[in-house]
């Protein structure tokens, strides 16, 4: 069989994968580290058992199950309430930071897996769509995707642009940030829309599960570069955009790699790559 | 920038803070400190340094407090004034920033929401990396800088915030001496400019010298005074 | 501000206890329960629909069917809850379609079988030479023989054994049965053969969701095409829609397919892919592959279902009726 065409699907896969692959790159690099990487993957999660109650909302109120938009926002939804909920968790008596997120995940993913399995015995036909937003289906992406995508990446890009400053001393040092009279809590609350808005974004390209691993294994490769923050965080863009496209094009190349995974192990050849850079050895005494 | 308000960078009075209400960390604090000096807070592990300093900057829940005043009025209206060092094992030294910037996180508050680190704010932190020693440093990112040159970087943070009152938590934890003297050195130099010092400290030994005044605390105040004379008269 | 979040995550958890009762279930699951019916009838599981159907047909009113997989749902996928392996495990005899069309299904069936209670796989009733196998997996079998009505209607005889073998008293019954179930199969194959020659050969292609028209190509003579391969489970890959793009525009095919149980996200990428080239390709009504219609429909018997899918497939690919 000759090689595939670089036809208008392939086009379509590769710039909707590159525009959710730099946008999770570059909030990757506010994310990764103490915590925030075990939230991302909460949020992660946690979308789908608002997947499946957008589903059945949807056929209730007879709006369709497969309402990309409707699921799109029940996915949203349940990972802003998980990701929230996890600060709130570890203050509890004996739960901690640890405890917080093993119980978040574990209960919301749970409850999804459940509904799940409730949507499987009903009649519509229509949860076919569902799965695709647990493992993505890149090679499917459709001119509206790539629209939404691209506006979502904008505004994510516009949202780090402008509070790059404050989303980097939270990430460095909270407690002085808020000394300083940085408002810490609207800057938490404007990173937790950035994760959501990645993980949404990542919902139809990648799935949910996969998106955190975009997200995580680009910004771990780029902390291998010297420079400021904000030229690392564009070097996390860049690999998760160049990651994103190998993918697709590895996908395009042999038939049996799903995209998805496809992404997520160049990000991983990026990090392991990064590691042999030499500024990666002369490491400074701890603490 | 106004500087209004009392000289008096820190007064405390009645302040009972810590986690568990039933069994605060530090109890019925009363102290002032002097302007233009440095302090050593010291006591035995567990005593309530790190509560103290978390509790006086909201960062720890507080249970009473007849008096909290940073130059004489609460810390809302000196927040520019007032920079807060934690401890650097609290920190995420991996975050991929380069000394220049965070040494430029000083600045934040000064150029506000929405502007951009220019230029000019760059100088500013350069010359502040500069006083603490580490001008040839400026690009490193902090990930490979050493314990001391870690410790140095916030200190620079505190010179570009322009802070007249330096808190600072453990700051010679795993620090080696010759790096200690060089960043009490400092400490000195801006309390010779007129800002003020209060480091939570854990070694008596070096108190004597490289501070002016110690507090010795243990739930609650025991001493406060000059720094010989404080630890001699509680036999240390 | 905690209480408040952990209430409201209660209230959750209580939502998600009463959708999973709620309705929607197929009324064979949510009958639940594993005791005899009162009528005394022995009780005989079935996976999918289709496969009920058949055994519904030749047991008449002398068992109690119950289908585990409801109309609509994907069996590739479909895995089988807590009830749903006490009901197998509670049978008198259980049919599935086998050939890993319930690729899910796990060991309850193995623990039947060990049970010494009578199992049937219909699909490997079916002589070896006239099954075909996966075009990427030469090992595998294409599971999808109720696509070929001759081929369904020999089905029958084997179930009927089985049941005549449960209620030797019926077995004569049983035997009538199949055989008008196999003629009546047989019939409307010939219907269908009769009403798919009609379609011009240049569009005698049949492009659909996932492969799942093999055998209803072999019999009436129709290329197929599914975008995914034999089973859903399997992401559909970019290179196969850009092969399937260029094929179709090629050679001009004017509609491709959706199906009742699998998302349309890839036929609507094939539309696309084609548009771009200039190529109009439309999009048929929905064709039933894996499920059948609602039950108590016409589309919701086997062979109501085989001749809606003909129907359509005859308007769309410019037949005539």
């Amino acid at each position: 069989m000759s090689a595939p065409a670089f036809g208008a699907n392939t086009q379509l896969a590769l710039a909707g994968c590159t525009v959710f692959g730099a946008v999770a790159g570059a909030v990757g690099t506010f994310i990764l580290g103490r915590r925030r990487a075990l939230l991302a993957d909460v949020a992660g999660h946690a979308s789908l058992p608002g997947v499946c109650l957008a589903f059945l909302a949807g056929e209730a109120l007879g709006l369709g199950g497969r309402n990309p938009w409707l699921l799109l926002a029940g996915g949203a939804a349940t990972a802003l309430l998980a990701a929230w909920s996890v600060p709130a968790l570890s203050r509890l008596r004996g739960v901690g930071s640890d405890g917080a997120v093993a119980t978040a995940l574990a209960f919301f993913f749970g409850v999804g897996a459940v509904l799940l399995s409730s949507i499987q015995s009903h009649e519509s036909g229509a949860q076919g769509g569902l799965r695709t937003i647990i493992f993505g289906s890149a090679a499917a992406t459709s001119r509206a995707d790539l629209v939404a995508l691209t506006a979502l990446a904008a505004v994510a890009a516009a949202t780090l642009a402008l509070f790059f400053k404050e989303l980097a001393a939270i990430s460095f040092d909270e407690p002085h940030a808020r000394v300083l009279g940085l408002p810490v809590r609207a800057i938490d609350l404007v990173l937790l829309a950035l994760l959501i808005a990645t993980v949404v974004a990542g919902m139809q390209v990648a799935g949910v599960v996969l998106v955190v691993a975009m997200m995580i294994t680009p910004a771990a490769a780029a902390r291998g570069f010297r420079g400021s923050i904000g030229r690392i965080a564009a070097i996390a863009a860049a690999i998760g955009a160049g990651s994103a496209a190998a993918g697709v094009l590895l996908s395009l190349r042999f038939e049996s790699f799903p995209t998805g995974s496809a992404m997520t192990l160049s990000a991983t050849a990026c990090f392991l790559g990064s590691l042999l850079l030499p500024q990666r050895r002369r490491r400074g005494v701890p603490s | 920038m106004s500087r209004s308000g009392s000289s008096v960078p820190l007064e405390l009075r009645g302040f009972t803070a810590g986690y568990a209400a039933s069994d605060p960390k530090v109890v019925d604090i009363s102290l002032v400190l002097r302007p233009g000096t440095t302090t050593a807070l010291v006591g035995p592990n567990g005593a309530g340094k790190s509560t103290l300093l978390k509790g006086i900057l909201g960062l720890t829940p507080v249970h009473a407090a007849d008096r909290v005043r940073f130059f004489g009025g609460p810390l809302e209206r000196a927040r520019d004034r007032v920079a807060y060092l934690p401890q650097r094992s609290e920190l995420d030294w991996d975050f991929p920033a380069s000394a220049l910037d965070i040494a430029a996180m000083g600045l934040y508050r000064r150029l506000g929401l929405f502007r951009r680190v220019g230029r000019a704010a760059r100088i500013e932190a350069r010359d502040a990396l500069v006083q603490v020693g580490l001008g040839d440093l400026a690009a490193r990112p902090v990930a490979e800088l050493s314990g001391g040159q870690r410790q140095r970087v916030l200190v620079a943070r505190a010179l570009a915030q322009r802070a007249d009152l330096l808190l600072l938590d453990e700051p010679f934890a795993n620090v080696d001496e010759a790096t200690e003297r060089a960043i009490a050195g400092v400490l000195r130099d801006i309390a010779a400019r007129g800002g003020t010092v209060l480091a939570v400290h854990h070694d008596l030994s070096t108190v004597r010298e490289e501070f002016d005044d110690a507090i010795l605390l243990d739930r609650t105040i025991r001493a406060h005074g000059p720094a010989g004379a404080t630890l001699a008269e509680t036999g240390r | 501000m905690t209480d408040h979040l952990l209430r409201f995550l209660a209230v959750l958890a209580a939502t998600v206890a009463l959708a999973s009762c709620g309705d929607g279930p197929t009324p064979a699951a949510s009958a639940g329960a594993t005791a005899k019916p009162a009528s005394g009838l022995p009780v005989i599981v079935a996976t999918t629909p289709i496969v009920a159907d058949v055994v519904r047909s030749v047991a008449g009113p002398h068992a109690e069917v119950v289908t585990l997989i409801g109309p609509g749902v994907d069996p590739h996928l479909w895995t089988p809850t807590r009830t749903d392996i006490l009901q197998i495990l509670d049978a008198d005899a259980v049919f599935l379609n086998g050939l890993m069309l319930e690729g899910r299904i796990g060991d309850s069936i193995a623990r039947v079988e060990s049970m010494k209670r009578p199992v049937l796989r219909v699909a490997q009733t079916i002589d070896r030479k006239d099954l075909l196998t996966d075009p990427k997996r030469a090992s595998y079998f294409d599971p999808h023989i109720w696509m070929d009505p001759v081929i369904w209607g020999q089905t029958a005889a084997p179930v009927a054994e089985l049941l005549a073998g449960l209620m030797p008293s019926q077995a004569e019954t049983f035997r009538e049965n199949a055989r008008q179930y196999k003629a009546a199969a047989d019939a409307v194959a010939t219907e269908c053969a009769r009403a798919l020659s009609t379609i011009p050969r240049a569009n005698r292609t049949l492009v659909s969701a996932h492969d799942a028209f093999e055998y209803y190509g072999r019999r009436f003579e129709l290329d197929v095409r599914g975008i995914q391969g034999l089973s859903t489970e399997s992401e559909a890959s970019i290179a196969d829609i850009e092969h399937l793009v260029a094929e179709i525009t090629e050679r001009r095919i004017p509609t491709a397919f959706i199906e009742t149980t699998v998302s349309d996200r890839t036929v609507r990428a094939l539309v696309e892919g084609c548009a771009s080239i200039g190529h109009d390709l439309r999009v048929g009504e929905p064709l039933y592959s894996d499920s059948l219609g609602r039950p108590g429909t016409t589309e919701g018997t086997w062979i109501g279902m085989i001749r809606h899918n003909t129907r359509i497939i005859v308007e769309s690919l410019g037949g005539s009726r």
